[in-house]
C-alpha cells in the first residue's frame, strides 16, 4: 500500500467536518471588583476641567483616570471645542465624563 | 596618610553601595510593569474552570472536562488595586475558531474575582477548547479544556 493509497483512503473514509457555528453562544460576567466607570454611560455627568498652560489631553486623562490612554474619551466629549486632538489652549473648559 | 587612605576607600565603598542600588532598582522595574499592561500594579495570579460558581465567585467544582451541555464558568484572580483594569476573555475552538469574546472594566482596590461564563443552546461541539484571559490587552493567561460526550 503506498502514500497514494492511504492519501486516497483519506479522502473516501472521511468527508471533511462542517465548521461550528457559534453564532448562538450567550455570555455573560460579572466580578466582585467595583466596575470601573464606563465613559459612554456617563456622557452629561462628570466634571470640567479647565485647561492650563502645559496641558495635552492624555495628561488630563492621566490625572483624572489614571489613563493616559483615556485621552480619546475627554476629546469625544468636546469635539465641539476641539478641532485638533494635539491642540488645546490654557483656559478652555473641557467636560470630563465619569470623573 | 593612613587616614587619607581610610577616608577615600570610605567614599569609594558608599559610591559603589549607590551604584549598585541604583542597578537593582533600573533591573526590577521591566519585570515589574511588564504583565500588567496599562494597570500597573493589577496582575492575573489565578484562573479555574467549572460548571457553577460560589456566591464569591469562585469555582465549585473545578475541572477541565465539560459536557455538550454545560454552561462553562472561568473565574479569574487579580491581585492588585488600580482605578481601571480591562479583562478579556477569548474562547476559541480546536484550532483557533473563535467562540466568543467578552470584556468586563473593573476598579480593582485589592484581590479580586471576576467571572465569565458562556453558554450555547443547541450544545456544545465536541473537542478541545482554549481560554485566553488578557488584560489590558495583554495576555495573562490561557487554560485548555474540552468537550466530550
Amino acid at each position: 500500500m503506498g502514500i497514494f493509497d492511504r492519501v486516497f483512503d483519506r479522502k473516501d473514509d472521511k468527508p471533511a467536518e462542517a465548521t461550528p457555528n457559534f453564532s448562538d453562544v450567550s455570555s455573560g460576567g460579572s466580578s466582585t471588583a467595583p466596575a470601573a466607570p464606563q465613559p459612554t454611560d456617563t456622557i452629561g455627568s462628570g466634571k470640567t476641567y479647565v485647561v492650563v498652560d502645559g496641558d495635552s489631553l492624555s495628561k488630563i486623562a492621566k490625572r483624572e483616570y489614571g489613563d493616559a490612554n483615556k485621552w480619546r474619551t475627554i476629546y469625544e466629549a468636546n469635539k465641539d471645542l476641539i478641532k485638533d486632538p494635539d491642540l488645546i489652549y490654557p483656559g478652555q473648559e473641557l467636560k470630563v465624563p465619569g470623573a | 596618610m593612613h587616614t587619607r587612605l581610610y577616608g577615600t576607600s570610605i567614599l569609594a565603598l558608599a559610591v559603589a553601595a549607590v551604584l549598585s542600588a541604583a542597578c537593582t532598582k533600573s533591573s526590577e522595574n521591566p519585570g515589574a510593569t511588564g504583565t500588567t499592561g496599562t494597570s500597573a500594579g493589577v496582575r492575573v495570579s489565578q484562573v479555574d474552570l467549572g460548571r457553577s460558581l460560589t456566591a464569591d465567585k469562585t469555582i465549585n467544582d473545578r475541572t477541565d472536562s465539560f459536557k455538550p451541555t454545560d454552561t462553562i464558568y472561568a473565574s479569574i484572580l487579580t491581585e492588585g488595586a488600580a482605578p481601571t483594569a480591562t479583562l478579556k476573555a477569548r474562547w476559541t475552538y480546536q484550532d483557533g475558531q473563535a467562540v466568543k469574546e467578552s470584556t468586563q472594566t473593573i476598579a480593582p482596590t485589592g484581590d479580586a474575582r471576576t467571572e465569565f461564563h458562556i453558554s450555547k443552546p443547541d450544545g456544545w461541539p465536541t473537542g478541545k477548547y482554549k481560554l485566553e484571559v488578557f488584560l489590558n490587552d495583554s495576555s495573562a493567561a490561557t487554560k485548555d479544556f474540552e468537550v466530550e460526550r
